[in-house]
């Protein structure tokens, strides 16, 4: 071989990557401006079998001492912010980093039956904190688990898709003296379902103050932030960890599913709401999800 | 064995369909397999929970089938479901790799499932670690091209392997080798021997719309490409490798979505000779984290690999805390230096002694804001500046150790080390506040052999520290029966532990059977809790309690 040879080879090689690994440069600035309607829609004086908003939930599984969880928060407000009524959050407390412990700054208890059970199921917490789902999607893949970073593309990109078959629609009534709340869930199916779906109805709360470890400067103090407000945090499930199976729908139309729950001494009832969805038991998708102020002002 | 050869058999005409029976019957079939099966007990001190499956299982068999120059095969993996510490979204049974791989002249094929490695690894390495349940192999197709002596070029394009799925990105990948005396005709021993490569390396995955507040999101490049370039020089003794590797703009979750451009620079010397060789080594890393998913946090779908330069620690209290690179950036050197003291001597009595010394520094690379208003690595910005070599305030890593191995006859041999490590187990485990590990760490490990068949191995150890979970100890006494059984006793104390309700002990006691390639091992006793960090994602692997069953075979 000649060195004519070996450089004709060369140069095949170099035009070939250039060609085959083209590389988007991207130039300042890196970021673009994006609107999205977050226009809260009053429908109580308008007819709601003609207006359906697609709500997505979006479940972040978090612990108090999860050291990039206070990161993940951010995101998932940020996405309420920039989606206003189209998203619903959960935050989970579930698993190793949700611990309670006996002394400490981490006294505090979060966890829930229904919460740790998700996470068991879903395999949240096996994976590491923080993690989350949105919609529940692609359970029946490896990839129904994602970092707070993949949440707002799926959001937007389930977002796109407006078709509602189903809409949920809450009502309250809570009686301060006993603590009882009774909550109303008006189901409307707007096309025959082709199988049962399920119904599910949770209590959330927000505004809870206590410490939560932290290692991002850009989320607050490190390593504690002893005055966190933890958000959205799920707190019980009203009707089971898997929900009211709704049966024999044939025709679209409204179903009504009514329960009672009464809230434990240490929930703040004007901090709280009922958040219900409504999902496929085989593949778990979310197909619609509501919620509603416990104590509406 | 005739139904898994007509199994694979038939699998090879489904790939290839184009032999014939009598193709077949002249090939040769060759594999192995492992079933790791582990019965829970709950055990509350340690933190050991209740199982509901009671057993955990993850198995795995690889069949091959050689014929000529085609080659074919499959693996077959069940978790069923997997095994604590293992990633759940494992669990299932399946063939996830398959290949079929054939030699035309100069030209070698690979379609289905494969593992690569360009150069050291920096812009692109598949490869599978079972332990750690770690696999990125890529699906697709491969080639490799020698069209003369001392050219190797290699050409692939894939999509990395998520579990039981495949990540959205799809990798391309090309690499030159070039060995400069072959090509030059060049067969002189006497002169040093140059080999140069270089890599290309590209994925594309479609953009997505990722938030950077309430109103922006990031506009997110497709194609991410890295090139490197390497050279090794060799002669008698000597040795010099290095390789350059350059990524350009490439935001993800391991950055922080920053999108300055990273780079590598690995470099090392090494010198050998009878009863002496050396090695040093440095490696400064810049946002070098190359995913085929910029979302992904955790350990999968890592198309480039950045080795780590420390010692591989072996022994269980010194492997107790390992360094994991850092791929966001550090700057790590090592030096190690092995001498036999030679037979016949003072010291090195009538076999010699071995002396192994090694020392490893990692530290933070320096890193400043790009202008006055923006702080260091924040979302959607060009992150940082940094220079070459310049070292950062912050150890993160350090390891000064000694080995001392000596054979004082043929019935006994001892070998001590000392190991003193400086762990920054904020950055390395993602514990921010906690004060750096210091520990310092004795080994002791004597072998008495009987007779020509039974040997008996006993191992103290020790770690000592103020920091963490305080002082270890562990002790380990095996006796080996050759060529059929071995018993092991070991036990780990806690005994340092600050908080003395946690002074637990981990006891294990194992038993082995090989009979031929076949090994069957039984151990019952308990594990450890641990915090894995990787990438801003922390995983608790929970204390375990019970038997453990390993079963292995090849063929």
């Amino acid at each position: 071989m000649t060195f004519k040879r070996i450089l004709q080879y060369t140069l095949t090689i170099l035009s070939s990557s250039v060609l085959m690994f083209s590389c988007d440069k991207i130039n300042e600035p890196f970021t673009q401006k994006i609107v999205v309607d977050t226009s809260s829609i009053d429908t109580s004086n308008i007819d709601t079998t003609e207006f359906h908003q697609k709500r997505i939930l979006l479940e972040d599984y978090t612990g108090h001492q999860c050291v990039n969880c206070p990161a993940a928060a951010i995101i998932a407000h940020n996405i309420e912010n920039t989606f206003g009524d189209k998203v619903v959050v959960l935050a989970i407390h579930a698993g190793w980093f949700a611990k309670a412990t006996a002394g400490g700054d981490f006294t505090a208890d979060y966890n829930t039956v229904v919460g740790t059970e998700w996470d068991t199921y879903f395999g949240i917490s096996n994976v590491g904190n923080p993690f989350g789902m949105v919609n529940r999607i692609k359970y029946t893949t490896s990839e129904h688990i994602l970092s707070p970073e993949a949440w707002s593309t799926e959001v937007f990109n389930m977002l796109e898709d407006t078709v509602v078959t189903v809409d949920l629609n809450i009502t309250n009534l809570y009686n301060i003296e006993t603590r009882k709340l009774d909550t109303e869930i008006v189901v409307e199916y707007l096309q025959v379902p082709d199988k049962d779906l399920s119904l599910i109805v949770v209590l959330k709360e927000s505004g809870i103050v206590s410490p939560q470890k932290n290692n991002a400067p850009s989320s607050g103090p490190t390593p504690i932030i002893y005055d966190y407000v933890h958000n959205n945090v799920l707190r019980d499930a009203i009707n089971g960890t898997w929900g009211s199976v709704i049966s024999g729908i044939s025709s679209v139309g409204t179903v009504k599913k009514s329960y009672s729950y009464t809230l434990k001494d240490n929930f703040v009832a004007e901090n709280c709401k009922v958040v219900a969805f409504i999902y496929d038991e085989d593949t778990k998708q979310i197909f619609q999800v509501a919620e509603k102020e416990v104590i509406i002002e | 064995m005739r139904r898994l050869y007509t199994l694979v058999c038939t699998f090879i005409l489904i790939t290839t369909g184009t032999l014939t029976a009598q193709d077949l019957l002249q090939g040769r079939v060759s594999g192995n397999f492992q079933l790791d099966a582990q019965l829970y007990q709950a055990d509350s001190a340690i933190g050991a929970e209740d199982v509901s499956e009671a057993m955990l299982m993850n198995s795995f068999a690889n069949i091959n089938y050689t014929q000529g120059n085609f080659i074919a095969g499959l693996r077959f993996e069940s978790y069923l479901n997997p095994i604590k510490g293992y990633d759940q979204r494992y669990k299932g049974t399946g063939v996830p790799f398959w290949y079929a791989s054939w030699q035309k002249e100069s030209f070698g094929i690979t379609v289905g499932h494969f593992y690569e490695q360009f150069g050291s690894g920096m812009t692109l390495r598949s490869y599978e670690e079972r332990n750690l349940g770690y696999d990125n192999a890529i699906k697709g197709a491969r080639f490799i091209f020698r069209p003369y002596k001392g050219i190797a070029i290699k050409g692939l394009i894939g999509t990395q392997r998520f579990f039981w799925e495949s990540g959205p990105g799809i990798v391309r990948g090309l690499d030159g080798e070039f060995a400069i005396n072959d090509l030059l005709n060049i067969l002189s021993t006497d002169l040093p021997r140059f080999t140069l490569g270089g890599s290309f390396v590209s994925k594309y995955e479609p953009s997505a719309k990722i938030l950077v507040n309430s109103d922006q999101i990031l506009i997110l490049p497709e194609n991410v490409a890295a090139i490197s370039t390497r050279l090794n020089i060799h002669h008698k003794g000597f040795a010099i490798d290095g390789e350059y590797a350059h990524k350009y703009n490439d935001p993800s979750a391991i950055n922080n979505f920053i999108y300055k451009e990273g780079r590598s620079l690995l470099l090392q010397a090494s010198y050998s000779q009878k009863g002496f060789g050396m090695l040093l080594s440095g490696k400064v890393t810049d946002n070098m984290s190359f995913k085929s998913k910029r979302t992904e946090r955790g350990s999968m779908l890592d198309i480039n690999y950045l080795p780590a330069l420390t010692r591989q620690h072996a022994y269980t209290l010194a492997a107790m805390y390992p360094y994991a690179t850092q791929p966001n950036g550090e700057i790590a050197l090592q030096g190690q230096v092995n001498y036999k003291i030679s037979k016949g001597t003072l010291l090195g009595g009538k076999y010699g002694t071995d002396i192994a010394i090694n020392f490893s520094n990692v530290t933070s690379i320096n890193r400043d804001s790009i202008n006055n208003e923006t702080p260091i690595g924040k979302t959607g910005t060009l992150g940082y500046k940094t220079n070459y070599f310049d070292f950062g305030d912050e150890l993160y890593f350090r390891d000064f150790n000694i080995e001392i191995q000596h054979k004082f006859n043929n019935e006994f041999k001892a070998l001590v080390s000392w190991i003193n490590m400086h762990y920054n187990i904020d950055i390395i485990e993602g514990h921010p506040g906690e004060e750096a590990v210091k520990a310092n760490i004795f080994i002791a490990d004597v072998t008495y052999k009987f007779s020509s068949k039974n040997a008996l191995k006993a191992e103290v150890q020790h770690l000592a520290t103020k920091q963490d979970e305080g002082n270890w100890m562990q002790a380990m006494a095996e006796f080996t029966f050759s060529p059929r059984w071995f018993f092991t006793l070991m036990n780990q104390y806690n005994y340092g532990n600050d908080d003395k309700d946690r002074r637990f002990h981990y006891p294990t006691v194992a038993v082995g059977y090989t009979q031929d390639s076949n090994r069957l091992s039984l151990s019952y006793g308990k594990q450890r809790e641990g915090i894995i960090c990787v990438g801003g994602v922390c995983r608790n692997v929970p204390a375990s309690n019970g038997l453990s069953i390993t079963l292995s075979s090849n063929f």
